[in-house]
């Protein structure tokens, strides 16, 4: 188990992170909130490259900085800029990480060709990385992560660069790695984690605002979200009086899904939230979405 | 059923004490010793590994040997040869090549976008940086002492006299450098470190020739040996805290 106490982390007068409290089991955690939210500065300190400036990290009851190589042995980290030597194959790039795991060569070797056809790299496992596109790359680094079969697996935007294809792969790959051990999923992209997460932390103004299961963080936007149809010269006057999620243009009108705790009007039909709906509306002000929701 | 309490056999002091340091040994893992830690991590990692960028070593150590000898050439056109001494020399470019091949491998790899996956590894950089510190200080020695030689050859130099004092300016600096990595981020840091020994030696022995010869040349051999082996000592203590205590302090 995984815990957090308490933590904050502040560089300098800043402050990124304020008294987080966390509780991690086996299972798939998403981790959503807008790019500069703080999720990778979480993350890096559950990697032990940042330490808290207050507050403590446990796994299984032991600080993880006393643990040292101890709890590195069990870590699997894919970072959000995943770096690579560009001379390397991917062969030659896993098996010196493999080395830096603590992995014999025949237990890397035998990994290696295993994690490079879960990933789907079979036919490149000898080709240069530089010549890979950033999709291989990424399944590069994510087949790293997994090298040493970490009870902890942390994964900072691990869907950057994928296709549809691979993303379904990947969500796949994960659930079946779920059952026995922690894996953290850091994401802006809420269908990377909606299916699969068995819980979501959403993280707001530096600290925690929801740590639940998908159905009850939809729970929160229940009877409050409805969809409607608005012919186009009154499109402009609903924009302005009602939280739009998303908008659909048809024929005649136009299909707007919004958020209101006003009486429901007989126009319109009470949907189901989702988390999409939700993220939306808790991340409404922030700048980096500004152009999603409005 | 009745219990007397008479019957229980209490533990005395010593008895408990001995008990609770048997839970204690046995409850907790063995911590591998530094030599055997830094062997097995050798083994588990492996030259090839720990020494990825040997062919850009080889070529930072060429590149500094032809510049040290560039620079002793040239000097010889400004200066009366008669009056360079030798051994300010060897005592200043010493920890050069020490420096070379050990923190520019470390300020290299922490530029590299690999860093933050290498940092978290079961053995990271710190740790192969703590081996290899120890493996290029020990070259260091070597190929100071073969450059040594062959100005012997030249020179009047007493061998053992011009090796203990390179010797002993090598992990003198070492130790001065290790002990600022370990307790400063900066990389300024490091540099004004670097110009101080270079510039602060250089200047002494510019403008006091006779006293710093004097003070380089008076110290005795034994002196010099002592030196060496306190700054060995204190230089290995120095890295097994790197070892233990970078940890502490966070590593980006």
């Amino acid at each position: 188990m995984l815990v957090l106490n308490d933590v904050t982390k502040k560089f300098g007068n800043f402050t990124a992170l304020e008294n987080i409290n966390l509780e991690f089991n086996h299972g798939v955690y998403g981790l959503l909130a807008p790019n500069g939210a703080g999720k990778t500065t979480l993350i890096k300190m559950l990697v032990t490259l940042l330490f808290p400036t207050k507050g403590e990290i446990l796994y299984n009851g032991a600080e993880i900085t006393s643990l040292d190589e101890e709890y590195r042995d069990i870590l699997g980290y894919l970072p959000q800029e995943f770096g690579y030597y560009k001379n390397y194959t991917p062969e030659k790039y896993l098996m010196y990480l493999a080395a830096l795991k603590g992995l014999n060569k025949k237990e890397a070797d035998k990994r290696i060709q295993e994690l490079l056809r879960t990933v789907g790299l079979e036919e490149v496992t000898r080709k240069k990385m530089k010549k890979f596109s950033g999709g291989m790359i990424q399944r590069v680094g994510i087949a790293q992560a997994m090298l040493n079969d970490p009870k902890i697996l942390i994964l900072d935007e691990p869907t950057a660069g994928l296709d549809p294809k691979e993303r379904a792969r990947f969500r796949k790959l994960l659930t079946h790695l779920s059952h026995d051990r922690i894996i953290i999923l850091s994401t802006h992209i809420v269908s990377d984690v909606e299916s699969i997460a068995n819980e979501i932390v959403m993280m707001k103004n530096n600290t925690i605002l929801y740590n639940d299961t998908v159905s009850n963080i939809n729970n929160t936007l229940a009877g409050s979200i409805f969809e409607t149809e608005v012919p186009f010269s009154d499109v402009e006057r609903f924009r302005d009086n009602y939280q739009i999620i998303s908008e659909r243009q048809d024929q005649e009108h136009m299909t707007i899904r919004f958020i209101t705790n006003d009486q429901a009007d007989e126009k319109w039909t009470s949907v189901t939230p989702t988390l999409e709906d939700v993220f939306l509306y808790v991340y409404e002000d922030d700048q980096t979405l500004a152009g999603r929701v409005s | 059923m009745k219990h007397n309490a008479r019957d229980i056999p209490f533990l005395n002091e010593s008895s408990k004490q001995r008990e609770i340091s048997t839970i204690i040994t046995n409850g907790l893992d063995p911590k591998a010793s530094f030599w055997s830690y830094l062997a097995n991590m050798y083994k588990q990692v492996g030259f090839r590994f720990m020494f990825k960028d040997f062919a850009e070593i080889l070529f930072t150590l060429l590149i500094s040997i032809v510049i040290v000898l560039a620079f002793i050439l040239s000097s010889m056109d400004y200066m009366d040869t008669q009056n360079v001494n030798l051994y300010t020399i060897i005592f200043i470019w010493s920890p050069v090549t020490y420096l070379l091949m050990a923190y520019l491998f470390f300020l290299n790899q922490k530029k590299k976008t690999t860093y933050e996956v290498e940092m978290t590894c079961k053995y990271n950089l710190h740790q192969l940086a703590a081996f290899r510190m120890l493996a290029f200080s020990v070259v260091s020695m070597i190929i100071n002492g073969l450059f040594i030689y062959a100005l012997n050859f030249q020179h009047d130099l007493n061998f053992l006299y011009a090796f203990l004092l390179s010797s002993s300016s090598l992990f003198l600096f070492a130790l001065i450098f290790l002990y600022v990595q370990l307790h400063t981020k900066t990389r300024a840091s490091k540099i004004i470190l670097l110009t101080i020994w270079l510039s602060s030696n250089l200047l002494a022995s510019y403008y006091n020739t006779n006293l710093y010869m004097n003070v380089l040349q008076q110290i005795p051999f034994y002196v010099y040996g002592v030196m060496a082996i306190v700054s060995i000592i204190l230089y290995v203590k120095n890295l097994k805290e790197m070892l233990l205590v970078k940890k502490m302090k966070g590593l980006i």
